[in-house]
């Protein structure tokens, strides 16, 4: 923020993830804008929405803003609000699903002789540009658009930058309209160019193009990494891999880990115990953990054919006569296996 | 090992006893109590009891008649080494010697370590009381013990038979050690999952995973009302706003509405108001109209009715003139006939009154004729009473006697005599023929030929010097004569007194008077009772009666037809009949002629009657019609005098109608404008925008309650965070989701496990004892012949029990088999288990069976001798020790008697 020497800071709704944030949220929040030393505008988004009970009326929001934020300022009616460097045309949510247009009145609102012509002109908004992207049915069951920002219907000419919000990654959608995206990521990244954790720095003249500057913000690293085990060996390459792919920033990781494939008993074993480690280190692994166990033939020869003990390689043959298929009962038997294997070890 | 000799000296029964053993077949016989058993004993002893033993166990082998201390020396072959074991049982001084050939000896301690390696036992020579029991028990079977379940000893011996088995590369592979620490590791991991009946245990990780799971579903599903419920209060809101919205949108129409309404209704209620009093006005008109109307027609009724009257008066005058002379003709002709019926009664009344008098007349003859009767019979009567009462006084001069008494009397007589006689025959008489001396008689001196009859004691005295008693009749049949005769003579004065009677002569004279006197009176009692007896007099004086009522009847009816009595009256009873016969036919001739009169009298009256009351009827009715007429001239009179006469009336009623109309068009009009107004729905409409509006206002007030609760609901104060709890809810759940699946499925992998183990290791142990189960038929089938089997059952604590089958049987458990049956299969048993062991023992093992087949019979005594012959081909050594040997005759034994 001070690098940037920013005038004000926009804020496109869902500044909150609920409507229902817990006070600790609520005065995070709050300390956390009031360190910022200009004034930060905010509109409710789909998220935090300004209907019956929402945030922005509960009283302790009220009392923090005034003792921690006093820059804050939440901007809950449509009507242009003028600042000393800009002209904000606000379009807040003022219930979760909005049907129809929430920027509608700004098209004619641009038009105000009363709005000073010099000042750059932003319309801060918050939903869906894509005409199907959220329909909701109403209680007729007929489907209607909400939350929908036409922004071939806002005057071009008459306006400077549209501000949205909504989407969680940066995009740009528009000569002069753009997510910003979330400026923390707080989900796994999802669909190719989706590019979450960023803020944009916004230079705008009256008139002139905007100069927009994408600023990565997010502290925490959300990862994805999908792995299918070939044979043994590929549990040392999948350990580089994860080292490569998390560095020394173990903290500072979600890592989202599919894994496919097979691996013997043993491999299986340390498998476990890397992922134990992981699971510890990183702030959160996610794991669709779909590797099955496969003894190997080694494994298998190990177990089932020991001259010496007649017990142990009879109970072993019958397992592996039950491994083949994706059958519980299958599944249940590697699994045995690998406890038979365990206890052999032991 | 096999037994070579054995010595005891001074043991039980025995002072010195050397037994010399061959190598295979033993036989060892003698009678009860002659010490058998005492040698399986000793050798056993020798073998495994501690020399030092003492107690009871030592004080037993003492022999009771025989000094020293027991001992016993045993010579066996083992590990290719002959060996000479001597024992003394002396308690605290007992001792063990033991020499090997080429050998130096052993003592005590040193002997007893080496019998233990020798015999490879674990208690080898030195076992206490306690365990001796238990050692070698396979191989000796003691008196009595034959029979018990051979599974005990092939189990405790498993390991040892398994090891031996699979020595020779008879068995399966047995399972190692470490099959068992594997085993007894997936158990242990299986025991901490689940209990005993393979439920999951509490506290183990599945059941802690399933409790996390089910309260982590909990919580999402709690996390998920609440959220639901916010859920809720939006869509509460959101439908409140919508319902406000839309009642405001109808509200200010249905006001509008409502005030036209009530305008209308104000003017409709003028309208009715007008209509009342107008209606009231045409009413009155017309009611007005009608009364003229009705009031002259009226008077026009009444004129007519009078005339009608009038006419109808004159015929009715006419017939009642006719029927007034009708009634008086009627009248005349009744009172003739009355009179006429009056005369004839008169008649009648003379005539009964002449008939009466001949009646009382010819009456007052007949009383006097029964009168004049009666008095001559009452006359004849009164003489015969006379007579009567003359005999009666005869009679009752006479004593009182019947025929009855006579016969009494006479009876009494006959027994007085009978008495006399009886008494005169019992008397002795007593004469004195002649004396030289004084002899006296009951004190009264008797005289030379005087006689004398002695009825009673009497006292005969002869002389000064002799005196007799003389007792008449003997006894006491005198004295009873003498009392008899007495009382028939006092009966029978005592009945003349009763009589006063003279004699029996005199009672026959009597009894003769009184019967003829007797007989007089009934007489003259009928002749009396014939003419009419008590009742006579009553008949007379009635009779008499009778005659003076009949003059008197007599006298009043001559006095009232004023008759003189003594010249009208007939002079006698024909007479007085002949004039009674001549009024009965006047009265008759009388009676008729009145009848007659009195019927025609009465159809005259009835006539009359009938023209008085038609005429009475006909004079009322006229009477009535006349009165009306003078009613109806009276109601014209006055109606006219109140309405006037006919043109007034006429005038008064135009005016009326007229009056009528005028109201009537008034009235139609102002109900066209109420009828345009349509006032009874106005009611209705009212009442409909008056509800419309209320239900629109409830129906606000309703939303507004709602959307303030809703919004009460929504306003949260900040403490939690619905959303945000719901999605780390979910989470959770998920969690607890994974480690519930993941920990389920690893203890069904240990399940799984732990059930192989189980199932794999019994077919090991069974592959192990089968060789063993394959002896014991073979040896079975000695006796049972081909296709006896046994089947050992296993447990995890070893062999359990054995069954027998035989072709075409089913399996019998060892404990449902027969005694017999049970001792023939436990030797086959001990036979088995001894011929694997024997491999650890050069190849030979001593069997010892005393007195084992106790059960069996004659016939299997011969089979078994196959199988006891069997195990000693394959190198055991077998004693038989049997108080019966020559039952064994064919085993081909060494016989050793004692």
């Amino acid at each position: 923020m001070k690098s940037s020497d920013a005038a004000c800071v926009l804020v496109a709704g869902d500044m909150f993830d609920s409507s229902h944030a817990t006070k600790a949220t609520v005065s995070a929040a709050c300390a956390a804008i009031g360190t910022l030393q200009v004034p930060v505008l905010v509109i409710p988004g789909n998220h935090d929405h300004a209907g019956p009970g929402s945030i922005w009326a509960q009283e302790f929001f009220l009392r923090e803003q005034q003792q921690l934020a006093p820059n804050l300022r939440v901007l809950l009616t449509p009507e242009p609000v003028i600042l000393e460097t800009a002209v904000i045309f606000p379009a807040p949510l003022l219930r979760r699903f909005e049907p129809g247009d929430p920027t509608a009145w700004i098209r004619s609102a641009v038009e105000d002789p009363g709005v000073p012509a010099h000042l750059p002109r932003i319309v801060l908004a918050h939903g869906t540009i894509q005409g199907f992207g959220s329909v909701q049915e109403d209680e007729e069951g007929a489907s209607t658009v909400v939350n929908w920002i036409d922004l071939s219907s806002l005057p071009a000419a008459a306006i400077d930058y549209i501000a949205l919000g909504d989407w969680h990654g940066t995009k740009q959608v528009g000569p002069m309209a753009w997510y910003s995206g979330t400026p923390e990521i707080d989900r796994f990244p999802k669909g190719e160019g989706n590019d979450p954790g960023n803020v944009l720095k916004v230079t705008l003249s009256r008139g002139a193009a905007p100069v927009v500057e994408k600023i990565p913000s997010s502290r925490f690293l959300w990862k994805e990494l999908a792995w299918r085990f070939s044979d043994d060996a590929s549990l040392d390459l999948f350990a580089a891999r994860l080292d490569e792919t998390i560095g020394q920033r173990c903290d500072e990781h979600l890592l989202s880990l599919s894994l496919e494939g097979s691996l013997g008993i043993e491999a299986s074993g340390r498998l476990e115990k890397t992922l134990e480690s992981w699971e510890s280190r990183l702030v959160r692994l996610k794991l669709d953990h779909r590797a099955a166990i496969a003894p190997s033939k080694e494994e298998i020869t190990a177990l089932t054919q020991r001259a010496q003990d007649p017990l142990i390689a009879a109970v072993a043959n019958q397992l592996v006569s039950d491994l083949a298929g994706d059958s519980e009962d299958a599944a249940i038997s590697r699994l045995a296996l690998r406890e038979l294997h365990a206890a052999c070890l032991a | 090992m096999r037994l070579i000799s054995l010595t005891v000296r001074n043991y039980r029964v025995h002072k010195d006893l050397t037994v010399t053993f061959d190598p295979s077949r033993n036989l060892i016989g003698g009678p009860n109590e002659s010490g058998k058993s005492t040698l399986a004993e000793a050798a056993h002893r020798a073998l495994f009891l501690r020399a030092k033993t003492g107690g009871g166990i030592q004080k037993e082998m003492v022999s009771t008649h025989l000094g020293g201390d027991p001992e016993v020396l045993l010579t066996f072959e083992a590990a290719g080494v002959r060996w000479e074991l001597e024992k003394r049982f002396a308690a605290t001084k007992g001792s063990t010697r033991l020499s090997g050939t080429g050998m130096a000896t052993l003592k005590d301690e040193e002997a007893d370590t080496k019998l233990t390696e020798i015999l490879k036992t674990e208690s080898g020579g030195r076992a206490n009381a306690g365990q001796l029991a238990a050692t070698w028990s396979h191989l000796w079977v003691w008196q009595g013990s034959s029979g018990q379940d051979p599974a005990d000893h092939a189990s405790a011996h498993k390991d040892t038979l398994v090891q031996r088995l699979q020595k020779d590369g008879i068995a399966a592979v047995m399972q190692s050690a470490t099959d068992q620490r594997v085993g007894l590791r997936i158990a242990a991991t299986y025991d901490d999952l689940f209990t005993a009946t393979g439920k999951p245990k509490a506290n183990s990780k599945p059941e802690l995973a399933r409790a996390q799971l089910v309260e982590a579903e909990a919580a999402h599903q709690r996390t998920q009302e609440t959220a639901a419920r916010l859920e809720q209060a939006v869509t509460d809101h959101a439908r409140a706003e919508n319902e406000i919205a839309a009642v405001d949108a109808v509200l200010p129409a249905l006001r509008v509405q409502l005030t036209a309404t009530e305008a209308n209704l104000t003017r409709a209620a003028e309208l009715q108001r007008h209509e009342e009093t107008q209606l009231r006005a045409f009413e009155s008109a017309t009611a007005s109209r009608e009364q003229l109307a009705k009031d002259h027609a009226n008077i026009l009724g009444l004129h007519a009715q009078a005339t009608a009257a009038r006419q109808a008066l004159l015929p009715a005058e006419e017939k009642q003139s006719t029927l007034t002379d009708n009634e008086l003709s009627a009248r005349t002709t009744s009172q003739t006939a009355d009179n006429f019926q009056r005369q004839a009664a008169e008649a009648v009344r003379q005539a009964r009154l002449h008939h009466d008098l001949a009646t009382a007349s010819l009456a007052c003859f007949e009383k006097s004729d029964a009168h004049q009767r009666l008095a001559t019979r009452s006359a004849e009567a009164e003489t015969i009473r006379a007579e009567l009462t003359t005999v009666r006084a005869t009679l009752a001069q006479l004593p009182l006697l019947s025929a009855k008494d006579l016969t009494s009397l006479r009876r009494l007589e006959r027994e007085t005599a009978q008495a006399t006689a009886t008494l005169e025959a019992m008397a002795t008489g007593i004469e004195l023929l002649t004396t030289d001396t004084t002899v006296t008689l009951d004190g009264q001196p008797l005289t030379t030929t005087e006689s004398r009859i002695l009825t009673d004691v009497g006292e005969l005295a002869i002389g000064s010097a002799t005196r007799l008693r003389i007792r008449p009749g003997g006894g006491t049949s005198l004295s009873e004569a003498c009392s008899r005769s007495e009382s028939a003579h006092r009966a029978f004065s005592a009945a003349l007194a009763r009589h006063t009677l003279r004699d029996l002569d005199h009672a026959a004279t009597v009894l003769e008077q009184r019967q003829a006197l007797e007989q007089q009176i009934a007489q003259l009692e009928t002749r009396c009772k014939a003419l009419g007896g008590e009742s006579l007099a009553t008949e007379l004086a009635a009779a008499a009666t009778a005659l003076d009522a009949a003059t008197a009847e007599l006298q009043r009816r001559q006095e009232a037809l004023g008759y003189d009595p003594d010249l009208s009256s007939p002079a006698n009873l024909p007479l007085a009949r002949a004039l009674l016969a001549t009024t009965r036919q006047q009265l008759s001739q009388a009676e008729n002629a009145e009848i007659i009169t009195r019927r025609s009298a009465e159809q005259l009256r009835s006539r009359l009657e009938a023209a008085t009351q038609a005429l009475q009827c006909h004079r009322d009715q006229l009477a009535t019609t006349r009165q009306a007429l003078r009613d109806v001239e009276t109601r014209i009179k006055v109606l006219e005098d109140t309405h006037g006469d006919a043109t007034a009336r006429l005038n008064a009623l135009a005016q009326a109608r007229e009056d009528e109309a005028q109201t009537n068009e008034k009235l139609a009009a102002t109900r066209l404008a109420l009828a345009a107004l349509a006032p009874a729905t106005l009611t209705d409409e009212l009442a409909r925008f008056q509800r419309a509006i209320t239900q629109q206002q409830t129906r606000r007030r309703d939303a507004e309650n709602q959307r303030l609760i809703a919004r009460d609901r929504l306003t949260l104060d900040g403490s939690t965070d619905p959303d945000a709890d719901l999605s780390h809810a979910l989470a959770r759940l998920e969690a607890a989701r994974e480690l519930h699946t993941s920990e389920h499925r690893r203890a069904k992998a240990i399940a799984k496990l732990h059930l192989l183990f189980s199932s794999s290791r019994e077919a090991i142990d069974r592959s192990l004892v089968q060789p063993l189960a394959d002896r014991i038929s073979g040896y079975l089938q000695c006796i049972f012949g081909p296709g006896a089997a046994v089947r050992l059952n296993l447990a995890d604590t070893g062999i359990q029990g054995l069954d027998l089958i035989r072709p075409g049987d089913p399996a019998f458990s060892f404990a449902t088999l027969s005694g017999g049956a049970k001792e023939q299969v436990a030797a086959a048993t001990r036979l088995a288990l001894a011929e694997i062991l024997a491999a650890d023992h050069d190849g030979c093992l001593p069997i010892l069976f005393d007195d084992a087949f106790a059960y069996t019979d004659p016939e299997r005594i011969q089979s078994l001798q196959r199988m006891l012959d069997l195990a000693a081909i394959r190198g055991l050594q077998i004693i038989v020790i049997s108080c019966a040997p020559c039952d064994y005759s064919a085993l081909g034994a060494t016989e050793v008697r004692i």
